[in-house]
């Protein structure tokens, strides 16, 4: 499509200084502020040594990288003009290369508009020629923040695992949100086309956003559908199918929302962050699903990926253990598990352990082809994620090409045929009234292991406490036929938004717990994640108790007859309390706390009677009061 | 006057407490409680402010102002009010109590910026000195009749150090304490009326109104401990009350001093922790835990180490008049 009339330069000078303030660069013009990076069109020449060299020509915007390391950015009004935006930033660039003072060795080409979404190339120079600037080998599609750069100055324009900003990614979250709302794309299908344009990004070449509508939808599908074939999941296109409304008024109003989405990917280089060692989309999935839509309506809690790389980091997942998760929403425990297996194994290993060693359930359609496109992107699209109903799929043993794997059933297998041996599991937490209580999901789970598996499982506080039919799972199915291992209280904002208090509990099958038997209660109450505006996002000034954690949970998994040091309100191993009438299985009720000490004691009184005059000046008439100071 | 004759209006100078590390500052945001008060902050002396006003640009009550005579830092969600020129205490608090009586113009999200907030004209009296317009702050003395410092209750001079204990004992709650359910189960049903009713909440000595009690429900006297079945917080009621299902009423089982109850109510609260998760504490499980109290040589309960613990606190006199004219 051609750009509009009235779209002009102007447009992109907005885009090029919103992304350059989001990716933390100081825009203002450094000739008059000290902390100042970027020279507009108009204040460039203010510097004497570019005057020097461009002369009278000026590029839209020169971003100050290092004292003498210039970025230049030149904008043109359309698409097309992207070869022509690049190779003008490259001709400034090379005339101020000129100078003996201060060098451009980043180039950026801007092209487009506010309508039409805007397209960017950045490249950087390598022994006098501007080369790609790659992210985990793919090309990046944005502006580049400061960590970038300097990480290109220092080894090159091939740059791999750079360190995801939280922040950012859920500022484009949110605003994917928007676009979508504003598309008036019914929450309930928005994790379908954000799936379908993942997938229509695989290739290197992007869509084709000028076409028309109709044009745009049916090649965005027929990428989607065209790697589901390739990776052998041709049963979920229609989960990913994108369809235009069925008024022609909203087409419009459609594609811009895909558009805009698509420009928002791009501006965070998802490509790149796809393709990285750390699991990028997941955390994208994570905020994108957490804020806004409508995963509390249907009961979804998405496990925050650092849960998930404790619970695969002290399971010890190898490559010959068989994992389920049956409710595995974007598979955040699988693509945690196999990124495990990944840092550990030789390359084939790894493939064998993907394609017959993952396996997972989730009953919500849209939300697994989500799980799907992460784990496409992740290098393993055979995996053996099925939608459905968990309590109507079993797990056989079987052999293929000479390993070990399972085969879904309709029949629950003999005891000799159960295959999985290690699960990790969040299951949905039960809705008000809702007879799909959370035991149900780790019964199931526990029915499909073979003795001795390990299972862990994200549970609501509730049901470790709750009396009811609740006590009668933990005395009767879990601990009369299964051996607790260990239970860990969880940050209490850590589902933020949603507010459910968790922990994590570890259960070895098959061996009815001995009454004598240590467990190990811990509560970690800090991730280094703080909560502002009611986000969560990673904070130095944190703590986080989960590294400490690792060591020990994962030893004591192995050997619960171990010492455990006893810490005060941290951690204690000793036996369940079966006398206890309400069988409380959680560390509030276990762990040890010690006498005050003289501080504690001192202001803890104090701010008892504080707190106390306090009440009775807010409470007691005056006259009252009158008779209290007046009281000896 | 418009406010920005009276003072110079400042925003405050932090957008997050995640900025800042812990200190001993007092640092002031939007919220309608505790004054404002979010923690305590280690923030540089050029960012903080005494006896000003901080009002809230937003939060749940724009324009709500607060009073704050000692040093403190400001978030960015509030003004930060600075006199002009020294002003009494008693003139700060009336300028509060006005801009408090027009919060309702900035309900519903309409929030007050600093431009709109410095325009904001208060009805005040003033003086005129040579052709200058002035607050007549004796005029608002005489409005009050009473100085701000004679509202502050009395500290009294430190009692001294007190040794520690001869030693700690496991002691179960029900040795020292008889324990009951509050009477009925919803404050909605209830009329308003003359006794103080005590449920759930965490704050304000558990109190949640003055009601009339229904019928059946006891009225409890003076000199008990409620204890919150949600939150586990723990309270001396120093006036009688009627108590909601959802609080266990402790009664001594022999008579203790008045100090000591709320040395049991310190112990108590810092088991607080094992209930903070939505683990309720009903009166069974209230009526197994063991709290550590400090015992005599001979292993008895020491009442008095811990009555003169409590008796050493700055304010205790002030709770010693108070009980000594319970309602």
């Amino acid at each position: 499509m051609a750009a509009k009339a009235k779209s002009s330069e102007v447009d992109a000078y907005v885009f090029i200084k919103d992304r350059l303030k989001i990716l933390g660069w100081d825009t203002r013009n450094p000739s008059r502020v000290p902390g100042g990076q970027v020279w507009t069109q108009s204040e460039c020449l203010a510097h004497p040594e570019i005057k020097k060299t461009l002369g009278l020509q000026k590029p839209e915007n020169i971003v100050r990288v290092r004292e003498s390391v210039l970025w230049v950015i030149e904008a043109k009004r359309s698409h097309k003009q992207l070869d022509q935006a690049i190779t003008e930033a490259e001709d400034y660039a090379n005339r101020i290369n000129t100078s003996n003072s201060i060098e451009a060795l980043f180039v950026s080409g801007v092209a487009g508009n506010e309508v039409d979404s805007y397209l960017v190339r950045t490249r950087f120079m390598v022994c006098g020629e501007f080369k790609p600037i790659t992210m985990n080998g793919k090309e990046i599609s944005s502006l580049i923040n400061c960590e970038v750069a300097n990480k290109v100055l220092d080894s090159g324009p091939d740059i791999r695992d750079v360190v995801v900003d939280e922040a950012v990614f859920l500022g484009a979250a949110e605003r994917i949100n928007q676009i979508l709302h504003l598309g008036a794309i019914n929450k309930n299908y928005r994790a379908s086309v954000m799936a379908a344009l993942l997938l229509s990004l695989v290739d290197d070449t992007p869509p084709n956003i000028d076409a028309a509508p109709t044009v745009l939808i049916a090649e965005i599908n027929s990428r989607a559908h065209r790697v589901l074939q390739q990776e052998g999941k041709p049963e979920f296109d229609k989960y990913i199918d994108l369809r235009l409304p069925d008024t022609e008024d909203n087409h419009a109003k459609f594609k811009q929302a895909l558009v805009d989405t698509l420009q928002e990917l791009n501006n965070l280089n998802i490509r790149s962050a796809m393709n990285s060692g750390t699991d990028v989309l997941g955390k994208f999935y994570e905020v994108f699903l957490k804020y806004g839509n409508g995963a509390k309506e249907i009961g979804i809690v998405l496990t925050p990926r650092h849960i998930t790389k404790f619970a695969v980091d002290v399971m010890d997942v190898s490559d010959t253990d068989i994992v389920l998760d049956p409710a595995c929403g974007t598979a955040g425990f699988l693509v945690a598990a196999f990124d495990h297996v990944k840092r550990k194994y030789s390359q084939d290993r790894i493939n064998r352990f993907k394609e017959n060693n993952l396996f997972g359930i989730e009953q919500e359609p849209e939300v697994v082809a989500l799980a799907i496109v992460n784990m496409i992107f992740r290098g393993d699209g055979k995996n053996n994620i099925v939608e459905g109903n968990c309590f109507q799929k079993n797990l056989v043993r079987t052999t293929r090409s000479n390993a070990v794997t399972a085969n879904w059933a309709g029949e629950k297998p003999q005891a000799d045929r159960l295959a999985i041996t290690k699960v990790l599991m969040n299951p949905p937490f039960a809705l008000k009234g809702s007879g799909e209580k959370e035991y149900r999901f780790v019964d199931y789970a526990l029915s499909q292991m073979e003795d001795s598996g390990l299972l862990f499982s994200v549970l609501p506080y509730s049901a470790m406490v709750k009396p009811g039919a609740y006590k009668e799972w933990r005395t009767g199915r879990l601990l009369g036929n299964n051996t607790l291992l260990a239970v860990i209280t969880f940050p209490e904002s850590l589902f933020c938004p949603i507010s459910v208090h968790t922990l994590g509990v570890f259960i070895r099958k098959g061996i009815p717990h001995p009454g004598k038997q240590n467990v190990l209660w811990m509560r970690a109450l800090n991730d280094g994640l703080l909560k502002s505006k009611g986000k969560r996002l990673p904070n130095a000034r944190a703590t986080d108790d989960f590294p400490e954690m690792v060591n020990m949970v994962k030893s004591f998994l192995v050997n619960p007859t171990m010492q455990v040091a006893n810490v005060e309100r941290f951690q204690k191993a000793c036996p369940i309390d079966f006398s206890d009438p309400l069988l409380e299985l959680v560390p509030e009720n276990y762990l040890d706390q010690n006498p005050p000490g003289p501080d504690e004691l001192g202001d803890g009184i104090e701010q008892v009677i504080r707190d106390s005059v306090a009440f009775l000046i807010r409470a007691r008439k005056e006259d009252d009061w009158e008779v209290h100071r007046n009281g000896d | 006057m418009e406010i920005e004759q009276l003072f110079t209006v400042k925003s405050g100078d932090f957008h997050a407490t995640s900025e800042l590390d812990a200190g001993g500052t007092p640092l002031i945001s939007c919220g309608d409680t505790n004054n404002g008060l979010v923690g305590y902050f280690d923030i540089p002396e050029g960012k903080t402010y005494c006896h000003c006003l901080t009002v809230a640009y937003n939060g749940s009550w724009p324009l709500l102002a607060k009073f704050h005579p000692y040093r403190f830092g400001a978030k960015d969600d509030v003004a930060v009010l600075v006199p002009r020129t020294q002003l009494r205490d008693v003139t700060l608090f009336y300028v509060a109590a006005l801009l408090n009586r027009m919060t309702w113009r900035y309900s519903y999200g309409r929030k007050c910026f600093k431009e709109k907030l410095s325009h904001i004209r208060l009805s005040v009296s003033v003086t005129t000195v040579g052709d200058e317009e002035q607050i007549d702050e004796e005029a608002i003395a005489q409005l009050f009749g009473r100085e701000f410092c004679s509202f502050i209750p009395e500290k009294a001079a430190s009692g001294g150090c007190v040794a520690g204990p001869n030693g700690w004992r496991a002691v179960p709650i029900v040795e020292i304490l008889e324990i009951e359910r509050g009477d009925f189960h919803s404050i909605a049903a209830l009329d308003p009326g003359e006794f103080m009713t005590i449920s759930r909440t965490s704050d304000n000595n558990g109190v949640v109104g003055y009601f009339t009690a229904p019928e059946g429900a006891r009225v409890h006297p003076p000199g008990r401990i409620t204890v919150s079945t949600v939150s586990g917080d723990a309270f001396v009621q120093l006036d009688k009350f009627i108590a909601t299902d959802n609080v266990i009423i402790c009664k001594p089982r022999r008579p203790l001093p008045q100090a000591a109850l709320f040395f049991l109510a310190f112990m108590l609260n810092r088991q607080k922790w094992r209930y903070s998760y939505g683990r309720q504490c009903y009166k069974t499980k209230f009526g197994s835990i063991e709290i550590v109290l400090p015992v005599t040589e001979t292993g008895e309960i020491d009442e008095a180490h811990m009555s003169t613990l409590v008796e050493n606190t700055s304010y205790w006199p002030i709770i010693r008049g108070a009980v000594a004219t319970n309602r």
